[in-house]
């Protein structure tokens, strides 16, 4: 899976104002592929359930479900999906390499950091 | 599974290896007390987990780790440390855990309960299985004697085929080559996999070969074999690669051809 494949990327966050703002840098980075939005992490993973994806970005800190949550409701329906966490701090850092996080991106999301993981060759 | 430890604080480094033979007690254990020795050791060794310090002189334990990264790609990195600044710098080397000192038995059972890549128990396996150069099986590290070479060969092919079902015809095909599969050709064929069986069972090892309806297959999980750790990811077996496999076989060039171009590949 690299940058010029097709990918069924989902993103999630409570703030609407950043996740606008993300999806504007994930478009420009994967054009090929498709983002589908969330700012309720419930709607994401009902969409996951019934829907293959090959990427997520989720927030940490949501109110009715946390991205760790969201996570493990991911892992039980597409176990090999790599997840990439977002935050406003790194103190989910030690959390995130526990449950084995693809990645993980301190605030603001930028083109740089998100690049870094898009041209990672992903398994 | 082979564990090594790297401190180079001698009682922040007798406490880590203390803890860790506590919790697991039969795994091979190799302390260093400077990143140099560290690293040397795992260029020309095998290792499984690394308990790494990251504050050390020379090479930082961070340092270290991607050194061992390129080394191998399914080493288990596990970061030992004072400090939680540097779990990011961490996750993204894909490590496989970050504890914070001083370590506790429970969470050091819980890392290599689950690390990031499971260790098989290749060497609780007692088939060992050879390819690079001479085709050779091993019990209890003792050549496996065939009565039959034809037999032999019948296992290398299977070997060669990674767990793939191979029917009787395909056997006939590989084993006589040119010749037509008439009766004649299907009792020998039938003659040389039995042959095969009965030596598998007297050493109590049929189960390293699936046979049913006229099918064989090796069954790969339960032979320790250099190419099926190649191809898991193992790269520190290719050292014993010297351009051979399976080499006394014509068949097997197809496979010395992919193996030839994915190993050039991987070392430039």
């Amino acid at each position: 899976m690299g940058l010029e494949d097709y990918m069924i990327i989902v993103i999630v966050d409570t703030e609407r104002e950043s996740l606008k703002r993300s999806v504007k840098i994930l478009k420009n980075i994967y054009r090929h592929s498709q983002i589908v939005m969330f700012s309720d992490p419930l709607a994401a993973s009902e969409y996951f359930e019934y829907n293959p994806i090959d990427l997520l970005y989720s927030e940490i800190n949501m109110a009715k479900l946390s991205g760790f949550a969201l996570q493990t409701k991911l892992r039980i329906v597409q176990p090999s999906v790599p997840v990439i966490f977002m935050a406003d701090t790194d103190q989910y850092a030690r959390k995130a390499i526990q449950t084995r996080a693809e990645g993980y991106i301190v605030k603001p999301v930028t083109t740089a950091k998100i690049e870094e993981f898009a041209k990672e060759e992903m398994i | 599974m082979k564990i090594i430890a790297v401190d180079d604080e001698p009682l922040a480094l007798r406490n880590l290896v203390s803890t860790i033979k506590k919790v697991s007690p039969k795994d091979d254990l190799c302390s260093f007390d400077n990143s140099e020795d560290a690293f040397e050791y795992v260029a020309n060794n095998p290792v499984d987990v690394a308990f790494l310090d990251i504050e050390m002189g020379g090479y930082s334990g961070l340092e270290l780790a991607k050194k061992y990264r390129e080394l191998n790609s399914k080493i288990n990195i596990i970061f030992v440390t004072a400090y939680s600044n540097y779990s990011l710098d961490a996750l993204k080397i894909h490590v496989s855990g970050y504890l914070l000192k001083p370590v506790g038995e429970e969470e050091l059972r819980e890392e290599i309960e689950n690390l990031r890549f499971p260790i098989s128990d290749w060497k609780e396996k007692r088939v060992r299985i050879q390819t690079f150069g001479n085709f050779e099986v091993f019990v209890d590290e003792t050549p496996l004697r065939f009565t039959r070479s034809k037999a032999k060969e019948l296992l290398a092919y299977l070997v060669d085929r990674y767990g793939a079902r191979v029917t009787s015809r395909e056997v006939a095909a590989v084993l006589w080559e040119d010749q037509p599969y008439d009766q004649n050709c299907q009792n020998r064929t039938r003659q040389i996999v039995y042959s095969l069986m009965k030596s598998l069972d007297e050493y109590d090892i049929r189960s390293v070969v699936f046979n049913q309806n006229h099918e064989l297959a090796i069954c790969p999980d339960q032979v320790d074999c250099d190419l099926y750790r190649y191809m898991a990811g193992d790269e520190a077996i290719s050292k014993f690669f010297r351009g051979d496999y399976m080499s006394n076989y014509s068949w097997a060039e197809d496979t010395l051809g992919l193996l030839t171009d994915k190993m050039s590949r991987n070392h430039n």
